[in-house]
């Protein structure tokens, strides 16, 4: 209410009533500025947190799970694969029936009726949310699943995706491929290992705006981060001729009661390993079969004393130095004294004979003398040209070096002994190596297994193998025809490798086993054969390794030794490898 | 209470002043394109609306059946890649009693002969085994 003053000045007269409209505006001026207070809050200085919390709340991201790369054959069929997988899981809240849904899942399942029966008993009774039924199924057990579930209608079961490895043919050159971890899919032996940066690729991810319930808002924002896929990889495999050597050392296996072995077939010219066996085999489909025995590639990470097929080094070493020729006569008698050994031979020979039959009758005492006329430091250059004492290949998981003492630490024996195959210890590759040196003009070519990777976005990076000169091409030449000897003679040690339709030279090695425990060589033998084919014109190496081979053939042969029990293997799996390259016969 | 004129402007003045002018209506036809207008832009929003989330279905719906069929050309790999197998080639064979062949032939074809890779016809037995005994 307004009334005028004396001095006419009009003046407010407090109420009651105003006072209340006071408190009134108060409190509203007070919960407007708090309102504004909060808002200025949420929107300015919180802003950022806030919409980021929004944003994380409204978003979804899943992980893109990279396709791992394809491993190849050479004719680029696949060796090892991804394809796509599932996980089986159930939330055992969401399950009426746990009898029921029990039933129709556990013939999927690795868990028995009764343990699913539990353990959805227990999640319901816990509540828990998550059990597994059924790991890394393809895409067809999958749909079988699916639809026994939609059947039964059965709620509550999920399928996530699980990238499946898988090796459509499981046995061939399965130690080569090697495998991947069951968990995260990581290289664990062979090239998976190996090559596992390359074969894994990048993930990626998807974020995809979502409302409430948790689908996909369409017109929300998507983005895609592309996995990117792994490289592929082409190996220098064969596949039939990995299989019909797996076959053959087998079945070496089984008549020679050897308790391992490995086969190893080269190309002479370019290095590739075509084929490259190991037994005991597996199947890597197959987990069950798994040990660490069995996942070991034996031909390059197992080492043994070489035995007569490293006389072939010694002798080549000798002509290429002008040491001695093929008709040079060298002194045989029954046994030769060096420091405190006696070396001898095995059977009669003659009491001279030249360097051609030297090799042929692989005479122990003849190659020590032909050693001790090379001399330590040339005969060990010569080793060390040819590989020996280093990884021979290219990208081979688990390789051994081999083991070869330098010439100055040489002791009186050392020379005599490593001259026939002993005191020096090397791979199965490495002496295929040697000899594809020989059957090469004397140009030795490293050893590879992967002849190119292929990038995701085509790119393809080549093998370039090394190679270096280490024989003259007459030395190597005359080499073969002494090799060729061994083989073609009806005197050679290796004449059971002779095959029907092709020439091949080679030499056979058997070498007592060193045993750790009694500190002595035992009777136990490893028993060996490498070679070429057709021996004009090489176009394989073929070595064969078995492990304690013992038994006797039907004449009495003793199997034990390489002659008896490698060279066939031998010759069934380079006539083989020689068809399989579509190689003319140039036998008559 | 004192009335104040309102100033529109010279025309509208005139109006108000002049009996004997003509009072002018309010002008519809602005206005209703007007809102006719705005109804379209709001319907055709809508409509866009729609088709785009139609297209993002519809885009939705291609990628699965890509994926799909990209995962079933996968599958269809490791199919053929498994029957392409040789042991299981070579225990088929078996089963139906097929023998490796006694007699190989080969034919050297003489203008292909400086060619050592080339020569031996294939033969069915040993397409299936992958070499002979």
């Amino acid at each position: 209410m307004v009334v005028r003053d004396r001095q006419g000045v009009n003046a407010r007269v407090w109420k009651r009533g105003d006072f209340r409209l006071l408190l009134v505006g108060l409190v509203f001026t007070l919960a407007w500025g708090g309102i504004g207070y909060r808002l200025f809050d949420l929107q300015g200085s919180q802003a950022l947190a806030n919409a980021e919390y929004g944003f994380d709340q409204r978003i979804r991201k899943r992980a893109i799970e990279p396709m791992r790369g394809t491993i190849y054959d050479r004719d680029g069929i696949e060796l090892a694969m991804t394809i796509d997988g599932f996980n089986i899981l159930v939330d055992p809240m969401l399950i009426d029936d746990p009898h029921g849904a029990a039933s129709v899942l556990a013939p999927f399942s690795e868990k028995s009726y009764e343990d699913l029966v539990t353990e959805f008993v227990e999640g319901q009774e816990n509540g828990r949310r998550y059990a597994e039924i059924a790991m890394r199924v393809d895409s067809r057990t999958k749909d079988l699943i699916e639809s026994a579930v939609d059947e039964a209608d059965i709620s509550g079961v999920f399928y996530r995706d699980q990238p499946l490895r898988v090796y459509p043919a499981g046995s061939v050159a399965a130690q080569v491929i090697g495998l991947v971890r069951f968990d995260d899919g990581s290289g664990l032996e062979g090239l998976e290992a190996t090559f596992d940066s390359e074969l894994e690729g990048e993930p990626g991810q998807i974020i995809v705006e979502v409302d409430p319930a948790g689908r996909a808002i369409p017109q929300g924002e998507i983005r895609v981060e592309e996995a990117v896929a792994g490289s592929d990889i082409v190996t220098t495999i064969d596949r039939e001729i990995q299989f019909a050597a797996q076959q053959a050392l087998r079945k070496a296996i089984q008549t020679t009661n050897a308790v391992g072995g490995s086969v190893v077939v080269l190309v002479p010219g370019t290095g590739e390993i075509l084929a490259m066996a190991s037994w005991p085999g597996l199947d890597l489909n197959d987990r069950s079969e798994v040990t660490p025995g069995v996942l070991r590639n034996r031909a390059v990470a197992d080492v043994y004393e070489p035995g007569s097929t490293l006389k072939t080094i010694t002798i080549a070493a000798a002509i290429d130095q002008g040491v001695v020729t093929s008709e040079t006569p060298i002194d045989t008698p029954r046994s030769v004294t060096v420091g405190e050994f006696d070396y001898s031979d095995h059977g009669t020979n003659p009491a001279w004979m030249p360097v051609e039959d030297v090799i042929m009758r692989s005479s122990n005492v003849g190659t020590i003398e032909i050693q001790r006329r090379l001399g330590n430091d040339l005969h060990y250059d010569y080793l060390t040209a040819f590989g020996l004492g280093r990884p021979a290949g290219l990208d081979v998981a688990g390789e051994s070096h081999g083991k070869l003492e330098p010439s100055s630490s040489w002791n009186a024996t050392s020379g005599s002994s490593i001259a026939i195959g002993y005191a020096v210890h090397t791979s199965a590759l490495q002496m295929a190596a040697v000899y594809a040196t020989i059957a090469n003009d004397g140009i030795w070519t490293e050893p590879y297994l992967v002849e190119e990777i292929i990038k995701p976005d085509g790119d393809r990076i080549s093998t370039s193998p090394r190679t270096r000169r280490v024989l003259s091409s007459e030395t190597a030449a005359e080499m073969r025809r002494l090799l060729g000897r061994v083989v073609e003679s009806d005197n050679g040690t290796g004449r059971r490798a002779r095959m029907d339709d092709y020439t091949s030279g080679g030499k056979t090695g058997t070498s007592q086993k060193f045993d750790v425990e009694t500190e002595a060589y035992s009777d136990d033998t490893t028993a060996s054969f490498i070679g070429m084919a057709p021996l004009n014109n090489p176009q394989v190496i073929v070595i064969v390794v078995l492990d304690s081979p013992n038994g006797s053939l039907e004449d009495g042969t003793d199997l034990s030794l390489g002659g008896a029990s490698a060279a066939p293997v031998f010759a069934e799996v380079a006539q083989n490898a020689l068809h399989q390259l579509g190689v003319a016969p140039d036998r008559d | 209470m004192t009335a104040q004129a309102i100033h529109y402007g010279t025309r509208r003045s005139a109006t108000a002043t002049g009996d004997q002018m003509r009072v002018a209506g309010p002008r519809i036809l602005p206005f209703i394109f007007f809102v006719a207008a705005v109804v379209a832009v709001f319907f055709s929003m809508i409509y866009l609306h729609i088709s785009l989330d139609q297209t993002a279905f519809e885009l939705d719906r291609l990628g699965s059946e890509i994926r799909v069929e990209q995962s079933r050309q996968l599958d269809l790999r490791y199919d053929l890649a498994g029957l392409q197998d040789p042991l299981r080639i070579a225990t088929e064979a078996q089963r139906i009693g097929l023998v490796h062949p006694q007699e190989r032939i080969a034919l050297v074809v003489d203008r292909l002969a400086t060619n050592s890779q080339v020569s031996e016809p294939e033969s069915p037995v040993r397409a299936l085994t992958g070499g002979g005994p």
